[in-house]
């Protein structure tokens, strides 16, 4: 049965309906925005700064581009592309949470990046935007909390232009069993408690490290990609597959 | 994924050295949307600097043609970094431009006139009164290193050239070299007079 024939949809380890998922995960973030780019930096001691910049760097982004950054959060992904674009591009920061929104578009203000970006509160499903629209669009740590990860993809490519690339960062498996170990131990018993210390709320963080393993692995996410009519699709492990980069091209 | 910190971290120092020179940042915000390669050749380094106006966004790749392409080596680029007059090192001694040279002067400008507030940065850690301080006694030791340099290499000079003679003084080799510069100019002119003469020899020897 594929996910989509499904009444229920997972949320963490936990089986819940569709129609909830949405709730809990806005739940979550609500908790932790305030404090999401300090626990990111904890969390990764700052990796994440470095699998974000590859992406960028990846992206193919120049200037005059539109580009969609799609739970883009607080907004590291799109302050960067903001300057690539420069005066005559365009980036849009799109998260479904709006206390996220807040954090981000504040923290862009505080940083002067305002005059090419435009903040959308939208689900990545069912994208508000018209077909053929954006030359890059990336999601990154985003696509393990929507519901529907199929129609999200499909979203994506409907609003991508002809030959415009879609780029997915996210949490993936590794295939070290040592890393693996290590990494599950830290998820599970180190990391729940950093998000109590820091943000007051270990749930949050123990959904962060049930989710990531219930997210597809690197093959699985490609072949979703594959199926949403993108082409070239390939996957770059980093940090040991810890997190992966899927890209793929609008026919 | 260590050259990307490596660029990370540098962009991030860099950045934090322009937050002390507001008007350095005014100029780069006017750069805004133009993309600058940098290409050290003799060391794996190479990378785009996009100037925005709080500071600057460095990439190891960037699909488009830059507007202005630097390159040089090393010693070219510290020589720049060290330089009083960046103007000089930058146009007259190895760093080689390409591609847009109104912009990249624009860069190169806003570069030979970036003053790093390094009191301000100091005082952020050590407190007002000990970054003076400190400010005082590197400004000090660094006029005094300056006096001293000078002092010793006229000693040294004045102790091979005067006292153990073991150098000429440097107008007495200016001079020789411009005597051997006349003498080589004399027989170049007196080699091509012979070979004329020969000439006109062999005319009138045929006729």
């Amino acid at each position: 049965m594929s996910q989509a024939d499904k009444d229920t949809t997972d949320f963490g380890y936990k089986e819940v309906p569709k129609s909830d998922k949405v709730k809990h995960v806005a739940d979550v973030f609500h908790s932790v925005a305030a404090k999401y780019d300090v626990m990111n930096d904890l969390m990764s001691a700052g990796v994440h700064r470095i699998w974000k910049k590859l992406t960028i760097e990846q992206s193919g982004a120049r200037a005059g581009m539109k580009i969609l950054d799609i739970a883009g959060g607080t907004g590291d992904l799109t302050l960067r592309f903001s300057r690539i674009v420069g005066p005559g591009g365009r980036v849009t920061l799109a998260d479904i949470n709006d206390s996220m929104l807040k954090v981000g578009r504040d923290k862009l203000t505080d940083k002067g990046a305002i005059a090419n970006i435009n903040f959308v509160q939208a689900n990545a499903e069912c994208l508000p935007f018209p077909d053929n629209h954006f030359d890059i669009i990336t999601i990154a740590f985003g696509l393990r909390n929507v519901t529907d990860k199929d129609a999200a993809l499909r979203s994506m490519q409907r609003v991508l232009k002809p030959g415009g690339k879609l780029m997915v960062l996210e949490f993936s498996k590794t295939d070290n069993p040592m890393l693996s170990t290590v990494y599950d131990f830290y998820s599970f018993n180190i990391l729940p408690k950093l998000g109590q210390l820091i943000a007051g709320d270990a749930d949050s963080y123990q959904y962060l490290a049930e989710s990531i393993r219930m997210h597809p692995d690197q093959e699985t996410l490609k072949s979703m990609m594959i199926d949403a009519d993108l082409v070239n699709c390939k996957y770059q492990n980093m940090t040991g597959g810890v997190v992966a980069l899927h890209t793929g091209i609008k026919p | 994924m260590l050259q990307t910190a490596a660029i990370l971290m540098l962009e991030s120092t860099i950045n934090k050295l322009l937050q002390t020179d507001e008007v350095t940042c005014q100029a780069l915000g006017r750069l805004n949307g133009c993309v600058f390669e940098f290409k050290i050749s003799d060391a794996p380094v190479h990378f785009y600097l996009l100037p925005y106006d709080a500071g600057i966004q460095l990439q190891q790749q960037f699909e488009a043609q830059a507007d202005a392409s630097f390159s040089g080596t090393l010693r070219d680029f510290s020589q720049l970094l060290l330089a009083e007059d960046k103007a000089t090192e930058l146009f007259g001694n190895g760093v080689l431009i390409s591609g847009d040279t109104r912009q990249a002067g624009k860069l190169q400008r806003i570069i030979s006139g970036a003053q790093i507030d390094w009191q301000e940065l100091t005082a952020a850690v050590t407190g007002d009164l000990i970054a003076r301080q400190l400010a005082n006694f590197f400004s000090a030791g660094n006029r005094q290193l300056q006096i001293t340099s000078h002092s010793v290499q006229l000693n040294f000079s004045e102790y091979l050239q005067e006292e153990i003679q073991l150098l000429p003084p440097r107008a007495e080799v200016q001079g020789f070299v411009a005597d051997i510069d006349d003498l080589s100019q004399d027989s170049e002119r007196l080699c091509a007079r012979l070979d004329l003469i020969e000439a006109k020899i062999a005319a009138t020897k045929k006729a």
